[in-house]
C-alpha cells in the first residue's frame, strides 16, 4: 500500500500536534480532576495483599484481605491471613478487633493514626481539604495511571511515616506504599480484577 | 471650748498618723476568699477547704486561642507553650504536643520495672513471654504497627505502653496539627498550671500578664484572640471588675448621700464632718483586726464597710434634731440615752460574732464592735466639740406641721402585719430558705462561670466532684493502702459505676512495692534463657532484644523511684497534686499524708458510696466535694445564725437595760424582729434563698432598725419633736436606701445581695416600726 504525500504530511501534523497537546493534557490532570474524579465513587471493594518489610523480622509479613470504602466516610480493612483483624472506621471512630477482643479508638485524641487514615480515606472520599490538612502533597502522572505522594504535616505522624504514595488508574486505587522514617516498609497491592463494583 | 476642739482635734489627726503608720508597716490584707470559709474541723474540711485554696484545680489556666486560621492557631499554640514553660509563673504547659513531654516518657521508660503492675515473677517466665511477643508480632503485623515499633527492642513486654494506658486520661481533646483544638477545629486549646496557688491574686496576676504577654509575641499582627480562664483568672478578673463597680457605685451613691445631707443641713463643712465617725471607726477597726489577727480579710474589709455604713447615721441623728438656738452638746443632752443606745445595741449585735470560730465571721464581728464604738464615741464626745451650732442651718419645722401618730387601733394594726405574714409565708413556704452553694460565696460574674465551664468541657477537664481519701501516718504508708484500692477501683470502672479515677501509686508506687517487682526480674542468665525458649520459632531477628536484657539488669538494682527522683516533670506535679501532706492529720499536733483520687464519670454515686463504707477501712474515706461544701457552708450559716440570735439577746439585754423595762424592750425590738423575718421571707419568694451574705446584710437591718425603732419610739412620746424626729428618720433611711440601692445594681452578685437586702430590710422596718410604734389609739 503506497502512501499518498499530502496524507501523510497530514498525518504527521496530526501526529505533531497531538504531541503538541500531549502535555497540556497532561498538566490538566490535576488534584482538582482526581479528587473529582474518586468524588464519582459511592463505594468500592477490593480484595488486597500488603507485604510489610520489618528490620527486626527474619521474613516480611504478608497480609491478605479486603478494603471497603462507603461514602462518605466508612473504612473497613479486613484481613484474614495470617491473622484476623478488622478495622472498622466510621466518623472519628477506629473500631478494631482481633481475636483478642475489640477497643474502640478515637481518632481525634490519636494524631498518628488519624492522619494515617485520613491519607487513605480521604483519597478515596475525594475530600482534598482533609488531605490538606494532614499532608503536603503532589500528584504526578494522568488519568489513566497517576501516583499521589503524600508527606506528613502533624509532627505526630511525620515522626514515624516519612511517606506515602498511592497509585491509581482513574478512580481506581491499586497500590498503597508506607514508607517508615525508620526504613520499614508497608506495601499493599489491590489484587487485580477485584475493582468491580 | 476652743481649745478642746483644737486639743480634741489634734488628738484625732495624732490617731489618724498612728493608724496610717500601722497600715504602712503592719497591714497585711489576705485576698484570699477560701479564707473565709470555716477553718475545718474534720480533716474532710480541712482536705476540701485546703484542694479550694492550693489544690491543683485552683492552679489551672485554661487558655483558647481562635479567630484565624487553624494552623497559624497551631504555630501560636507552640510558641506560647515554649514561652510559658520557660516563665517562672508557671510550672507546666500543656498543649497536646505529645501528651506527655520527652522528660516524662523517658522518666516512665526509665522506671517501666518499678511501675508496672503487671511486673511479678511469672510475667518473665517462658510462657508469658512467649505470649507478649506473639502479642507484639501481631501488632507489628497490625494496622497500627508502625506506631508500635518504638518500644519493641527494649520493652517487649510492653510495659511502657502498659502505664501509658493505664495514666492517660481517658478523654483527651481532639487534635490538629499535633496540639489541643476544640471538636469543631476553631479554636486551639493550652493549659498551664501556674506556681501561685489558686489563692493568691497578685501570684495570678503575675501569670496572667506573663500570659497576655506569650499572647502578644505570638500573635503578633494577627487576628486570633485569646480567651482564658482559671479560679485564680477569675479572682483577679471579678477584683477589677469589684473595684470598677465599687467606684462607679459609690461615687454615684455618695453623690446622692452629700445631696441629701446638703438639703438637710445647708452647710458644706457639717455635711463633710458626718462622714468623719464613719471613716475613723472603719480605720480603728481595721488596725483592730490586723492587731489581734495579723491578717485582714479583704471579705471582712469589704463586709466591715457595709455594716459601719450605719455610723454614718450617728450624727445625722443628733444634727437633724437642732432646736432653733441649740447647741450640738445641748441635742446630745437631749438625745443621748436614746443614742447611746443606738450604738451600744449594734456594737452588741456584733460582739457575738467575735466569739465565731470561723476567722473570717470574728474578724468581722471585732472589726464592726470597735469601728461601731469609735464611730459612736466620736459622734458623740467629739463632733458636739467641732460643729458649732451656727453651721448648721436646719430650717425649723413650718409652722403648720403637726405630725400626728397614725390612728390605727391595736386590732387593725395586727390584722395588717398577720395578712403581711401569711401573704410572705405563702409565697415563700415552697420555696427554699437557704443557699449553702459554695459558689454563692464566689465573686465572679456569671459570665466568666460559664466561661470556665466551656473550657472546661473543650478540654475534657470537668470539675472533680467525687473523692476518694486515704490517709494515713507516713507517705508510704498512704501509698500501700492507695496500692491495695486498685483492684476495687477497676471492679467499679469494670461494672460501670465510675468512668475512671487518678491513683497516685500508677505514678508513684510504694517503696516495698517498688522492690517487690525489682526481685520479680530475673537475673540476667536466667532471663536470657527463659527469652531464648519463648522465641524459639518466631520471625524475630537474633540480637533484636539485647537492649531488653540490658535494661532488665539494670532495673534490678536501680534505685526507688520518689517525689525527690522525678525532678520537675509534669508527673511529680501531678504526683504531688494526689499525694499531699496534712498537717495536723491526727488532731494531735502530729501529722500525717493523704492520697486523693479522683473518681470521674461516676454514674452511680449512692453504689460507689455504699461500696467505699463496704470496705470498712477507716483509712479510706469517700468524699462528695459538693455535699461536703454544700454542708460546711450550712453548718458556717447555722453557726452565724446562732451568733447572730446570740448578739439579738444581747441587743434585747442593753435595751431592757437602757428603757429600764424588759417589755418596753420587747416592744422595740419585735417589729425589728419581724421586719428581717419579713425580709428573709421576700427574699426567698422572689428566688433568693438565704446565704451567709445575707445573713452580714440582715445583721445590718437589725441595727439600723433598731434605731429607727428607738427614735420613733421617742417621738411617739415627745410629741414636740415628732417633726424634727421624722425628718431625722427621712434623712438617715433616704441616706442608706441611696448607699444600698446603687449596691443593688452591681454586676458583682456580693454586692448585689448585700444591696437588694438591705434596702429590702430597710423598708420593711420602717413599714414595721412605723406601725407598730408612731401610732396610737383613735380617741374614742
Amino acid at each position: 500500500m503506497r502512501a499518498r504525500p499530502e496524507r501523510a504530511v497530514a498525518r504527521m501534523l496530526l501526529l505533531a500536534l497531538a504531541l503538541a497537546t500531549l502535555p497540556v493534557a497532561a498538566g490538566a490532570f490535576d488534584m482538582a480532576e482526581l479528587m473529582a474524579l474518586m468524588g464519582r465513587v459511592e463505594q468500592s471493594r477490593v480484595a488486597f495483599e500488603e507485604t510489610k518489610n520489618v528490620a527486626a523480622l527474619t521474613a516480611p509479613i504478608v497480609r491478605r484481605g479486603t478494603l471497603r470504602y462507603v461514602r462518605p466516610d466508612r473504612l473497613e480493612m479486613r484481613v484474614e491471613t495470617p491473622y484476623f483483624e478488622r478495622m472498622d472506621i466510621a466518623g472519628n471512630v477506629l473500631m478494631i478487633e482481633t481475636k483478642r477482643g475489640t477497643r474502640q479508638i478515637d481518632l481525634a485524641a490519636a494524631p498518628a493514626l488519624a492522619a494515617w487514615v485520613a491519607a487513605i480515606r480521604a483519597t478515596l472520599a475525594g475530600d482534598r481539604p482533609t488531605l490538606a490538612r494532614h499532608f503536603a502533597f503532589e500528584l504526578s502522572g494522568q488519568a489513566s495511571r497517576w501516583t499521589l505522594a503524600l508527606l506528613p504535616i502533624d509532627p505526630a505522624l511525620s515522626g514515624v511515616i516519612a511517606r506515602i504514595a498511592i497509585d491509581g488508574a482513574q478512580s481506581q486505587v491499586l497500590r498503597i506504599e508506607v514508607d517508615e522514617r525508620m526504613g520499614d516498609t508497608t506495601v499493599l497491592v489491590v489484587q487485580p480484577g477485584t475493582g468491580a463494583r | 471650748m476652743n481649745s478642746a476642739r483644737r486639743w480634741t482635734f489634734a488628738g484625732w489627726l495624732v490617731l489618724m498618723a498612728a493608724a496610717a503608720v500601722w497600715f504602712a508597716v503592719a497591714l497585711n490584707v489576705d485576698s484570699d476568699f477560701s479564707a473565709f470559709l470555716p477553718s475545718g474541723a474534720s480533716q474532710t474540711q480541712r482536705i476540701f477547704t485546703r484542694e479550694l485554696r492550693d489544690g491543683v484545680t485552683s492552679r489551672l489556666l485554661l487558655v483558647e486561642l481562635a479567630h484565624d486560621d487553624p494552623r497559624n492557631l497551631a504555630a501560636m499554640s507552640r510558641a506560647m507553650a515554649r514561652a510559658l514553660s520557660a516563665s517562672p509563673e508557671f510550672r507546666h504547659v500543656a498543649n497536646g504536643e505529645g501528651a506527655l513531654g520527652a522528660a516524662e516518657l523517658s522518666l516512665i521508660e526509665r522506671h517501666r520495672y518499678q511501675l508496672s503492675d503487671r511486673v511479678d515473677a511469672s510475667h518473665f517466665e517462658p510462657a508469658a513471654m512467649r505470649a507478649a511477643l506473639e502479642e507484639r508480632l501481631e501488632g507489628l503485623a497490625g494496622g497500627g504497627g508502625a506506631l508500635e515499633k518504638r518500644w519493641l527492642a527494649s520493652d517487649p513486654t510492653g510495659e511502657t505502653l502498659h502505664i501509658l494506658a493505664q495514666i492517660a486520661p481517658p478523654i483527651q481533646p481532639s487534635r490538629f496539627d499535633g496540639v489541643w483544638f476544640t471538636r469543631d477545629g476553631a479554636a486551639a486549646l493550652l493549659v498551664a498550671q501556674t506556681r501561685a496557688p489558686g489563692w493568691d491574686v497578685e501570684g495570678q496576676q503575675r501569670a496572667i500578664a506573663a500570659l497576655e504577654n506569650a499572647f502578644a509575641v505570638a500573635r503578633k499582627d494577627g487576628a486570633a484572640q485569646m480567651r482564658f480562664s482559671s479560679p485564680g483568672a477569675m479572682s483577679v478578673a471579678s477584683r477589677t471588675l469589684i473595684a470598677t463597680d465599687v467606684t462607679r457605685l459609690s461615687i454615684a451613691s455618695i453623690v446622692l448621700i452629700l445631696a441629701i445631707l446638703l438639703w438637710a443641713y445647708r452647710s458644706v463643712p457639717v455635711v463633710l464632718l458626718c462622714f468623719l465617725p464613719a471613716v475613723t471607726g472603719l480605720v480603728a477597726g481595721v488596725v483592730a483586726v490586723s492587731a489581734w489577727f495579723g491578717t485582714v480579710q479583704g471579705i471582712t474589709l469589704g463586709f466591715g464597710a457595709t455594716l459601719l455604713g450605719e455610723a454614718v447615721d450617728y450624727p445625722s441623728f443628733l444634727l437633724t434634731q437642732l432646736h432653733p438656738g441649740e447647741s450640738v452638746s445641748g441635742a446630745r443632752a437631749r438625745l443621748g440615752p436614746t443614742l447611746r443606745m443606738a450604738i451600744l445595741t449594734t456594737a452588741c449585735g456584733s460582739l457575738a460574732l467575735l466569739f465565731a470560730d470561723f476567722p473570717g465571721l470574728a474578724q468581722l464581728g471585732l472589726l464592726t464592735m470597735v469601728g461601731i464604738l469609735t464611730a459612736g464615741a466620736m459622734a458623740y464626745w467629739v463632733l458636739p466639740l467641732w460643729i458649732p451650732a451656727a453651721w448648721v442651718r436646719v430650717p425649723p419645722p413650718p409652722p403648720a406641721a403637726r405630725p400626728t401618730a397614725l390612728k390605727l387601733g391595736a386590732r387593725t394594726r395586727w390584722t395588717i402585719v398577720g395578712v403581711l405574714v401569711v401573704v410572705v409565708a405563702a409565697l415563700a413556704w415552697s420555696r427554699p430558705w437557704f443557699d449553702d452553694d459554695v459558689a454563692s460565696m464566689n465573686p465572679a460574674p456569671a459570665t466568666l462561670k460559664d466561661r470556665d465551664r466551656e473550657l472546661r468541657e473543650a478540654l475534657g477537664a470537668p470539675d472533680v466532684r467525687y473523692l476518694l481519701v486515704v490517709s494515713g501516718a507516713t507517705q508510704q504508708d498512704v501509698l500501700a493502702r492507695a496500692e491495695e484500692l486498685r483492684p476495687e477501683l477497676q471492679r467499679w470502672t469494670a461494672g460501670g459505676a465510675i468512668r475512671g479515677f487518678d491513683l497516685v501509686t500508677d505514678l508513684l508506687p510504694s517503696a516495698g512495692m517498688q522492690a517487690a517487682r525489682q526481685s520479680a526480674l530475673p537475673a540476667a542468665p536466667q532471663l536470657r534463657s527463659n527469652l531464648d525458649v519463648a522465641l524459639a520459632g518466631l520471625p524475630f531477628r537474633p540480637h533484636t532484644f539485647d537492649p531488653f536484657l540490658a535494661d532488665a539488669e539494670e532495673a534490678r538494682s536501680a534505685a526507688p523511684l520518689t517525689l525527690q527522683s522525678m525532678t520537675e516533670s509534669a508527673l511529680r506535679f501531678r504526683a504531688e497534686s494526689l499525694l499531699r501532706h496534712d498537717a495536723g492529720a491526727d488532731g494531735a499536733g502530729g501529722d500525717g499524708w493523704y492520697a486523693v483520687v479522683p473518681l470521674r464519670g461516676v454514674t452511680d454515686a449512692a453504689a460507689v458510696a455504699r461500696a467505699a463504707a463496704a470496705m470498712g477501712d477507716a483509712q479510706v474515706r469517700w468524699i462528695d466535694l459538693r455535699a461536703e461544701s454544700s454542708a460546711m457552708m450550712a453548718d458556717f450559716r447555722r453557726r452565724a445564725m446562732l451568733y447572730a440570735g446570740l448578739g439579738a439577746l444581747l441587743v434585747f439585754g442593753v435595751l431592757a437595760q437602757g428603757l429600764r423595762s424588759a417589755p418596753q424592750a420587747l416592744r422595740l425590738m419585735a417589729p425589728v424582729l419581724l421586719a428581717i423575718a419579713l425580709t428573709a421571707g421576700t427574699l426567698a419568694a422572689v428566688g433568693a434563698p438565704l446565704s451567709v451574705l445575707h445573713l452580714v446584710a440582715l445583721l445590718l437591718v437589725l441595727g439600723v432598725g433598731i434605731n429607727y425603732a428607738l427614735f420613733l419610739a421617742r417621738a411617739a412620746l415627745a410629741r414636740e419633736d415628732a417633726w424634727r424626729t421624722l425628718r431625722t428618720l427621712a434623712v438617715v433611711s433616704g441616706t442608706t436606701l441611696c448607699a444600698f440601692g446603687m449596691l443593688a445594681w452591681s454586676r458583682i452578685a456580693v454586692l448585689h445581695v448585700i444591696g437588694t437586702t438591705v434596702c429590702v430590710g430597710v423598708a420593711f422596718s420602717l413599714f414595721c416600726c412605723g406601725l407598730l410604734l408612731y401610732a396610737r389609739e383613735p380617741a374614742s
